[in-house]
């Protein structure tokens, strides 16, 4: 390098001695090592130094990259959690005093993701060998705690699912698209859903958030207005393009009727209609082994195929009853359990492709 | 779910209210969510603790522990990846004192 042209020993020495880099003992014996073979063979020193100047180069520069790194991706948490942390004591310093807060901070600034966008970065995950999403449905096999939901609806964390040893799945907000939770801890989890919704109002775009009860999302079947005894099936409401639905879902296994017992073929029919219409995050992978059932999959192959190994037993009941029911016939009583197994085993059902 | 996430927020559970609210004393420092959300003092945050009431401080816990524990694998991700680049560099410079060795013992060759 020409830099070098004009070394003398001296400079070699200098050379040598500065920026020799961080270890040590490499750097006793190379002061002198490069102070010999600089006088000795000069040409190859030049190639030498041109080398070492490019390694201790390189070096300091991924250095500042590192710390950068970390430094963008604290101030990132930090960003998150102040609004996670928001939400929580809103109703604690009161809604006015938190506005003020929230509206200082950056944090609101969150960009809301496409569908299509989400879809493309999370299609090819897989969890357990099980695709994490399809075109139309995306299917998270935890059903977890409810605030780690709620950093899921807030877009905290990453899209994609992340890499490491919990192979913790967060998503953000996607505009567009329906999200079908557990109900979880009755009033608390709705206040929560509630404040949540009044911050993404003043997201950039606004997205505004519309929660509601599963019977009453799938009242699917209202009298016709032509035949006042017959019913007609009502589409499943669509959110639009700057709104996302919340449906509150049966929080274990499949829903039943209050009166009779069985699993309610209606709601199952909303949940099947909704799976097929698409642009669902399901964090129900119960509700989601029936909707397999009610397409005609066996239990083994539903539950196979929203990645639940070992059933509960209420739910492998539950998809039971629902198979029997979507054949035309009565479930059995438990002491028939081991029959149906049989039964089960000998199905000609096939697993239906539904993505 | 994150089972690390699982254990810690169950292990919060497990103590009495006391205990809980030491706990959280402990970890609001530390806490860049919080400083960002609201920059008050440790002790106004005592003041802001003993009014919450049970439920909500398990809540904060849940998310002060997990916050730490995000906060700490940016650390530790950060320490390793400085480790491997001394390393990656050491190994460098290494690789060209055994030339500078090889030539000077083997001029010829």
């Amino acid at each position: 390098m020409e830099m070098f042209e004009e070394f003398d020993a001296e400079d070699w020495k200098e050379a040598a001695m500065e920026g020799l880099g961080i270890n040590q003992a490499i750097e006793d014996v190379s002061a002198d090592l490069l102070e010999k073979f600089g006088q000795e063979h000069p040409e190859t020193m030049k190639e030498i130094l041109a080398e070492r100047f490019s390694a201790t180069k390189e070096f300091v520069s991924a250095e500042g990259k590192i710390d950068y790194q970390a430094l963008a991706e604290k101030l990132s948490l930090d960003e998150k959690f102040s609004l996670i942390f928001a939400t929580l004591f809103s109703d604690f310093f009161g809604e006015k005093v938190m506005g003020q807060i929230m509206e200082s901070t950056d944090a609101l600034k969150t960009k809301t993701i496409p569908w299509n966008v989400a879809v493309e970065q999370i299609i090819s995950a897989k969890i357990g060998g099980i695709p994490l999403a399809s075109k139309t449905n995306i299917v998270w096999q935890d059903k977890g705690n409810p605030i780690i939901k709620l950093k899921q609806l807030w877009g905290l964390g990453k899209l994609a699912m992340q890499e490491g040893e919990d192979e913790e799945r967060q998503l953000g907000v996607i505009p567009g698209s329906t999200i079908v939770l557990e109900r979880g801890n009755g009033d608390s989890y709705v206040s929560k859903l509630s404040q949540i919704r009044r911050t993404l109002k003043v997201m950039e775009p606004p997205v505004i958030l519309k929660t509601m009860q599963a019977n009453q999302f799938f009242e699917h079947e209202a009298e016709d207005p032509n035949n006042p005894e017959n019913t007609i099936s009502k589409p499943v409401p669509k959110p639009g393009s700057n709104e996302v639905f919340v449906v509150f879902a049966q929080g274990d296994g499949l829903p039943r009727n209050e009166d009779d017992g069985l699993v309610n073929m209606n709601v199952m029919q909303g949940y099947t209609n909704l799976y097929e219409q698409g642009k669902v995050q399901w964090f129900t992978p119960d509700i989601v082994a029936g909707v397999r059932v009610m397409q005609g999959a066996t239990v083994d192959n539903a539950l196979g195929a929203v990645g639940i190994d070992n059933p509960a037993p209420y739910l492998k009941q539950d998809l039971k009853d629902l198979a029997k029911l979507v054949k035309g016939e009565k479930p059995k009583s438990e002491e028939d359990t081991k029959e149906d197994d049989v039964l089960e085993d000998e199905s000609e059902l096939s697993d239906k492709a539904i993505t | 779910m994150n089972t690390r996430m699982a254990n810690s927020f169950g292990d919060d559970q497990a103590l009495s209210l006391e205990e809980k609210l030491e706990r959280a004393k402990s970890l609001i420092p530390a806490s860049g969510g919080l400083k960002r959300l609201l920059p008050i003092s440790s002790e106004k945050w005592a003041g802001v603790l003993a009014e919450l009431d049970e439920e909500k401080i398990d809540d904060l816990l849940l998310l002060l522990g997990e916050e730490a524990e995000m906060a700490g694998d940016i650390e530790k991700k950060r320490l390793a990846q400085h480790a491997e680049n001394e390393k990656k560099y050491t190994r460098r410079l290494e690789d060209l004192q055994i030339r500078m060795e090889e030539i000077s013992n083997n001029p010829d060759a």
